[in-house]
């Protein structure tokens, strides 16, 4: 077998030109209806690749020339490299359709260097990117939502978690160590010295006619593939909608987050799917979805599968420290959107009143904003005020102080859905919160004091009233105690339902009449 | 017709006539001469342009092994320690980063 593999000629080792030819066979079965036969094989891997471009010449499928792109080039690639693909193979005689089609694929198999990459086509399957949460140790609001909802799914459902090769060519499995990060989060531990092989094998995945699930806001570079696969494939993508901060409310964001988000508006305008975290994000991308007629494009379907009102999960609930002084707990990651001044001012006010009381933030943010924060926490700490500011603390210290504080406090100017607060709630601790949008919407079933978070004053008013008078505090806390309850396991069974079950259960393949 | 005599250096020798399952067979290996040579064109185009685009990556890959890359790349670190201590604090970063040139010196001993 091996020697049916060998390309004529060839000078660039048996690896490369046989792994080259385990890609084409791999894809094969999929271009031609059959696998191929041995007579085939024994002429050459180049005949074999003219022979599936013919094929792909012939049925005129974008998702079959998406395909046998990956297949050679061992990189997912993007609208442009597609559409230059479709018209070379189109236009050349059969004969040199696929001289044509190498000449336009040698750029994307260079850039990404994967040309010696094995592959694994994932068939009718569910692929789901985790790349950020694989790669990273932050746990801000998407990474909680992704980790509590894989944890879950991992021991549930078959699912095919990914990341992406090391220049971002193409979709690959994870190693141990990602795995852990993104389905053990709260038994794991990051390693000061990380494993050697922390990377797997060079072998790339590849979903074809399956559900491909977009739970994290892609990186930047990821886009553009994406995108392209979600418009050819014939993938069905669905992704979980946070919020549409960067385009709605861009006076609160620097500019690259706007462009970033523009990037990736690209993927959902192709995807089939996309379920907002709350009432509010949902209409968001409903109003994008009502856009796209303008292009010509079919609506995404947009529904709302609500974040629960949970804690994360932990083994066990680390005790809640005695203080005579009332702890005010601001939770979130820090920048201007969230308007922690905001909450640095009130409490400055109500110092200066006399009130005794300590003010703990815990989040991180992009130095641009905490620079300036952190020496304004300075500040207040040479006049002797207790503010401290907690970062990169796990989640066995964060449930520590919800705990340990009299209330919480989170008066963001928009948000997706405002987790800090749902988790406040969880752990039967009152929240100060905006009063409208995602916020309001959990606040509805109570345990919430609501401000106007554009207006100081109202934040100066809830925070002295839950820090005066006797009862309020008391009076939430029932409030609490009587809400429904939601948890995680509800969460991510509701997600399934909503995002993924519609995608396995209704295969749409590209047809002809999707070519132009 | 008269048989032409050996020795005549006029006389021009009559092709065989072939039947018709013969001129088949020939039209047969002659189409198989030129698919073999069709075979052999695109497998060289093929090998070719794997050869070409593989010598091309290891360009790719031999610039960041460059000296202008690797000597610019404390810029490239202190940025990124910049960004982490934005994300989990000073403190935590510190662990890391000692970690990590803890990593690196054990790896040159």
């Amino acid at each position: 077998m091996t020697a049916t593999l060998l390309v004529d000629g060839t000078d660039n080792g048996p690896d490369l030109t046989s792994v080259t030819m385990g890609r084409l066979l791999a894809a094969a079965p999929h271009i031609l209806g059959d696998a191929p036969n041995d007579a085939l094989l024994a002429r050459g891997g180049g005949v074999l690749f003219e022979t599936l471009t013919r094929s792909v010449k012939a049925q005129r499928r974008d998702d079959l020339v998406w395909l046998l792109i990956v297949a050679v080039t061992g990189a997912f690639p993007n609208a442009e490299h597609v559409r230059s693909a479709r018209r070379a193979i189109w236009l050349a005689e059969p004969v040199v359709a696929h001289l044509a089609l190498l000449q336009t694929l040698y750029s994307l198999g260079a850039h990404y260097r994967n040309l010696d990459a094995e592959i694994e086509i994932v068939t009718d399957g569910v692929v789901v990117d985790v790349d950020f949460c694989a790669n990273h140790t932050a746990n801000t609001g998407i990474q909680r939502v992704v980790r509590q909802t894989m944890s879950r799914w991992d021991a549930d459902r078959d699912i095919v978690p990914v990341a992406w090769t090391p220049h971002g060519g193409a979709m690959r499995r994870l190693s141990p160590l990602e795995r852990s990060r993104v389905v053990e989060w709260n038994k794991y531990t990051e390693p000061l010295v990380k494993p050697d092989a922390s990377i797997p094998a060079n072998r790339i995945v590849v979903p074809f006619g399956s559900a491909v699930i977009l739970p994290e806001v892609p990186q930047p570079h990821l886009c553009d593939p994406l995108a392209a696969l979600a418009e050819f494939s014939g993938n069905r993508v669905g992704l979980i909608g946070y919020d549409a901060i960067p385009i709605v409310s861009a006076d609160n964001v620097p500019a690259e987050e706007t462009e970033r988000f523009v990037h990736y508006l690209t993927i959902i305008k192709h995807s089939k799917r996309v379920v907002g975290i709350s009432a509010a994000s949902t209409e968001d991308f409903r109003g994008f979805s009502d856009t796209l007629a303008s292009q010509g494009l079919a609506p995404v379907v947009t529904m709302e599968v609500s974040l629960p009102v949970d804690v994360p999960d932990l083994d066990s609930m680390p005790p809640a420290p005695h203080s005579a002084s009332p702890l005010i707990l601001c939770v979130g990651s820090q920048e201007p959107r969230k308007n922690q001044d905001a909450v640095l001012f009130a409490s400055e006010v109500l110092w200066r009143e006399g009130l005794d009381f300590r003010v703990r933030f815990i989040g991180g943010g992009s130095l641009w904003f905490t620079r300036g924060f952190d020496q304004r926490v300075k500040a207040l700490q040479k006049r002797g005020r207790s503010v401290e500011v907690w970062r990169g603390v796990k989640d066995s210290a964060l449930l520590g102080s919800y705990a340990e504080a009299e209330f919480s406090i989170f008066p963001s100017l928009h948000e997706g859905y405002g987790l800090p607060v749902a988790e406040s709630i969880a752990m039967g601790v009152p929240v100060v919160t905006t009063a409208y949008a995602s916020t309001g919407e959990i606040a509805a079933d109570g345990g919430c004091l609501l401000v106007d978070p554009r207006d100081d004053q109202s934040i100066v008013n809830a925070m002295r009233r839950l820090l005066t008078e006797a009862g309020l505090g008391d009076e939430l806390r029932r409030q609490i105690a009587a809400r429904p309850r939601r948890t995680w396991d509800d969460y991510a069974r509701e997600l399934w339902d909503g995002l993924v079950a519609p995608l396995i259960d209704t295969p749409e393949l590209t047809t002809g009449a999707d070519c132009g | 017709m008269p048989p032409i005599e050996s020795g005549d250096t006029a006389a021009v020798e009559t092709p065989k006539k072939l039947t018709v399952s013969e001129r088949l067979k020939q039209s047969e290996a002659e189409r198989e001469r030129l698919q073999r040579e069709l075979d052999i064109l695109s497998n060289t185009a093929f090998s070719d342009w794997l050869s070409a685009t593989q010598n091309h990556a290891n360009e790719i890959e031999s610039f960041y092994n460059t000296l202008s890359w690797r000597v610019t790349k404390p810029l490239r670190v202190v940025r990124k320690v910049q960004l982490k201590a934005g994300e989990v604090g000073l403190a935590r970063t510190s662990q890391v980063v000692v970690a990590e040139l803890g990593r690196r010196v054990g790896r040159r001993r």
